[in-house]
């Protein structure tokens, strides 16, 4: 009866998240009162701890593991004080990005605790902290005016974090991404993006001729170049797409689009000829299965596992996610669809979609150029590294062994994710300065 | 889409002036005319400040376009790719399906059952062989890892196409579903006849029916019988003669004479002529290599045709010599030496040949008689005579006819698909009747007296080691008007005849 169960709820699954995302898309229209966008964002929550409690309830039925009981009552307290601080201490603050946030959190928190239920009290802690400590962001953003004039320190914190982890950094699978401190592994990469936008956004703002965008450029490329040689290539291409698409905002010529993908194509060509772990990463994207004993064998299971979740999915616990090689960090996507199924998958795609969306929207309508160009950065690296994560995992892309928003297990991808969205929550509710 | 900029930017069209200058560098003073023309500051504003939106708008639109892209792929990847794709052994989902489904039946094309599931008295479920050995190698076996037809068909076989109401109850029962049923294109009659033809202890035999690509029999020896493989396991695995070998498939055997249809397409190509002529004295010496033909006979003064019918070593040494090795190159690998194989089987061998300008003289006349370093595998032989019995023209070569659920209803078909030409229709109407001669006048003129139906073919000895020892080969197809059959047999380390194991399969294909 469990087993059930558990088949049937894949369909209320999947319809409860199609309905969180079709409100969420509902909301975005224009010409909707204030009263109706309000009730939209009350149905996103009403699902959201809807989806927490069915996902929980099948786990414990499966597992009889009351863990999952403790767990759907953190994730729920969770998510209604978040919701419930956050609107009191701040007016004006953006609800469907504070829903999205929510939820994406709480699924990461599930498929996680389906996988190893340890790491999900784990990163539940992690959440709880990083939601506490960021609070107070938007408040810092809001009251003061220096952070855009700190360009310097921003670079030279990126700078030497990066540097940091060049030599000291472990090799994870052919890349160096994490320091090991006290028992903790710990991602500076993730907390350089934040130095870098906030960078970039600051020397944009003040550039005034070709020396200032030189100087600019240069900066950014000792990061990104440090970052190749690190071999992290997933976030060296974040970077320059922060780098690329922020000055497009700024100087709105097209030419550097077109000119800046010529040059990362030519780029991650000539580095693909160099360098041996990223071939064998190409190769494994061309054709997993030819190299499965090796370089394919992620990849394949990967596949597998989404091809037989298929369209609805297995059905939580009834899929073998746990066969596939990272799958609570890079490859958690693999995770949800192969159990909640593809559609459900691809409703997640759309919520990423409607971050960026609101990201993008929030950062048009500041006229201050540091603020509107860093909420667009942090959307920039947002919605790209969640289109780099989904999309190796599935081999679109050649998978780049980046983390997806909120969802994967690890503290400082979420941690510096909170920063990235209060730091958007604060530039949203900056007054701005009139002259 | 993009809300709340609408009236704000109505209300506040004159502070915005600035703002999009700060953002914009415009240097342009004339822009801010306050004193002025107010409506046309207005206008000017609203484009400057919608052109400052587009690039937002931009940006949004080519993340809305990949994130697009990246869902419509994952919808092709599982609407067109995945069911072929997670079919594989690496893939640990497929077993756990039959928590919930009975591994269906494997038949063969003349309805017997080749495999299936019985319940043994304790209840537990069992993979059961009634063929037992004979069917060993292509139906395969389920125990220790897998092979042949239930390897390809794993996920098929675990998959239930029965009644939906039927499924649902034992959904609700807790019963398995009956698992589909694989009705292959193996032919018992004709796999009997390679099984009891193949009298040494080591060969194989695979007949192939060339206009469709059907596969009729396959048998490798030594076998095992998979019924009780589990319990016998470590002496099957352990043993010295490769039982688990499929050699049809697996095996890279030196081609003997059987590569001189290869040789003689080559030497036609760089402009020979079938009635070229050539000396047989029973020995030919060449940059200090001798030749000898077969029980050094000596086959006098003879033309293209009659060397190939008498399988001649030293004319083809010659004809060799004379070949482009260019075209030698051009027709091995038209003929899919060095190419993975058509056909969805794993594991298949790939024919290897090699031979450059910079070869010797003696190397080039042992790999124009299929010594050398040339080797193939039964299947590749068979398949190129399958070509020559179809207008030069191969078929993909499958296994399964068709896949139906327990109650009957068809799943999914299988029907014969063109791989593409191995040589023109003149080339293999030429190769045709030069192997039928091979069975009227030439070295198997002994073997094929039934009159049910026509042979072509060539045969071949294949030394394998320094000793002399050999391998018999015979590849070849015949038809009686009606149908045709194409086959290959290879007995290991024997002086006894492959064409003789050839005749009576063919008997069977026509009885």
């Amino acid at each position: 009866m469990v087993r059930l169960f558990t088949i049937i709820s894949r369909y209320i699954l999947i319809f409860l998240f199609a309905l969180y995302t079709f409100d969420g898309f509902f909301a975005l229209r224009s010409g909707l009162s204030k009263s109706k966008e309000k009730g939209l964002y009350y149905l996103q929550n009403i699902w959201t701890l809807l989806l927490i409690s069915l996902c929980n309830v099948i786990l414990y039925l499966n597992t009889e593991n009351a863990t999952y009981i403790v767990l759907m009552v953190s994730e729920i307290t969770l998510v209604i004080a978040l919701q419930i601080i956050y609107k009191a201490a701040y007016t004006g603050i953006n609800n469907a990005l504070l829903n999205h946030l929510c939820m994406l959190l709480s699924l990461g928190l599930i498929i996680i605790s389906r996988l190893n239920t340890d790491r999900a009290i784990k990163q539940l802690i992690i959440a709880i902290f990083a939601a506490v400590v960021t609070s107070i962001i938007p408040i810092l953003i809001k009251k003061f005016d220096f952070w855009e004039d700190l360009q310097k320190l921003y670079a030279v914190l990126g700078i030497i974090s990066l540097l940091i982890v060049l030599v000291a950094g472990q090799t994870v699978y052919g890349a160096k991404i994490s320091l090991n401190i006290g028992g903790f592994s710990f991602q500076p990469t993730e907390f350089v993006k934040i130095f870098f936008v906030l960078g970039i956004s600051a020397a944009l703002k003040k550039a005034k001729n070709g020396r200032d965008y030189l100087i600019l450029t240069i900066v950014s490329f000792i990061h990104i170049g440090i970052l190749v040689l690190s071999r992290d290539l997933g976030g060296a291409v974040i970077l320059f797409m922060i780098f690329l698409l922020l000055v497009y905002l700024k100087t709105a010529k097209l030419w550097i689009l077109v000119s800046g993908g010529t040059l990362v194509v030519s780029g991650l060509f000539l580095v693909g000829k160099l360098m041996a772990h990223v071939q064998s990463r190409i190769s494994a994207w061309i054709d997993p299965i030819s190299v499965i004993d090796n370089a394919g064998y992620q990849v394949s299971q990967s596949l597998f596992a989404i091809g037989t979740g298929s369209w609805v999915g297995s059905g939580l616990t009834l899929g073998m996610p746990e066969k596939i090689p990272v799958v609570s960090k890079d490859f958690i996507f693999a995770a949800i669809s192969e159990e909640l199924g593809a559609v459900f998958g691809i409703c997640l795609i759309f919520t990423y979609v409607s971050c960026i969306i609101l990201i993008m929207n929030l950062a048009m309508q500041k006229k201050d150029t540091f603020s509107s160009l860093a909420a667009a950065g942090f959307g920039i690296a947002f919605g790209f590294q969640s289109f780099l994560s989904i999309g190796g995992v599935i081999k679109f892309i050649p998978s780049t062994g980046v983390t997806l928003p909120f969802i994967s297990a690890g503290g400082s991808s979420t941690i510096a994710f909170f920063i990235m969205f209060s730091c958007i929550q604060g530039m949203g509710m900056k007054k701005e300065v009139k002259a | 889409m993009y809300t709340g900029n609408g009236h704000e930017e109505r209300s506040e069209s004159m502070k915005n002036v600035r703002d999009v200058k700060d953002l914009n560098d415009l240097k342009d003073n004339n822009v801010i005319k306050e004193k002025h023309n107010v409506i046309r500051d207005k206008n000017l504003s609203r484009s400057e400040k919608n052109k400052i939106n587009n690039r937002f708008a931009t940006i949004t639109y080519v993340y809305l376009f990949i994130f697009l892209a990246m869902t419509a792929y994952l919808c092709y990847f599982l609407g067109f790719k995945s069911e072929s794709f997670i079919n594989n052994p690496y893939n640990p989902r497929i077993n756990n399906l039959s928590d919930s489904v009975i591994r269906g039946d494997i038949k063969s094309s003349d309805g017997n059952v080749l495999a299936t599931t019985v319940q043994n008295k304790d209840g537990t479920l069992q993979r059961s062989y009634p063929y037992g050995e004979e069917f060993c190698h292509s139906v395969g076996y389920a125990v220790n890892g897998m092979t042949g037809l239930e390897l390809e068909n794993n996920f098929d076989l675990l998959r239930s196409h029965s009644y939906v109401v039927d499924r649902v109850q034992n959904e609700l029962s807790g019963k398995k579903s009956q698992g589909d049923t694989i009705v292959s294109t193996l032919d018992t009659n004709i796999q009997k006849a390679c099984f009891d033809a193949i009298t040494t202890e080591k060969g194989a035999a695979i007949v192939i029916e060339p206009d469709t690509g059907k596969i009729l029999a396959e048998v490798s020896k030594p076998s095992f019988d998979p019924n009780t493989a589990s319990q016998n396991w470590k002496s099957i695995s352990s043993s010295n003669d490769a039982q688990l070998l499929n050699r049809v498939l697996q095996g890279k055997y030196p081609p003997g004479s059987t590569f001189k249809i290869a040789t003689v397409l080559s030497y036609l190509h760089s402009g020979g002529e079938l009635t070229d002529r050539f000396d047989c004295n029973g020995e030919f010496t060449k940059g200090g290599y001798t030749v000898h033909c077969a029980n050094n006979e000596s086959h006098g003064n003879q033309d293209v045709t009659q060397a190939f019918s008498n399988s001649c070593n030293i004319a083809f040494s010659q004809i060799g010599l004379k070949c482009d090795i260019t075209d030698f190159d051009t027709i091995t690998d038209q003929l899919l030496f060095n190419k993975t194989l058509p056909g969805k089987f794993s594991n298949k061998a790939k024919s290897s040949f090699k031979l450059s300008k910079d070869d010797d003289e003696p190397m080039v006349m042992a790999t124009s008689f299929g010594q050398g370093k040339t080797t193939v595998s039964p299947y590749h032989m068979a398949l190129i005579a399958s070509a020559i019995a179809n207008n030069g023209e191969l078929m993909v070569p499958y296994d399964v006819d068709h896949i139906e659920s327990k109650d009957g209803d068809m799943v999914s078909s299988n029907s014969p698909k063109k791989y593409k030409s191995l040589m023109t229709a003149d080339d293999a109407e030429t190769l045709k009747t030069l192997m039928r001669k091979v069975v009227t006048d030439g070295t198997a003129k002994s073997a094929f007296k039934d009159p049910s139906y026509t042979a072509y073919g060539k045969t071949g000895t294949a030394e394998f080691n320094s000793k002399g020892d050999t391998h018999s080969w015979f590849v070849g197809f015949a038809d009686n008007g009606e149908k045709t059959v194409c086959l290959c047999v290879l007995l290991e380390d024997t002086s006894s005849h492959a064409y003789t194991a050839a005749s009576k399969i063919f008997s069977a294909c026509f009885k």
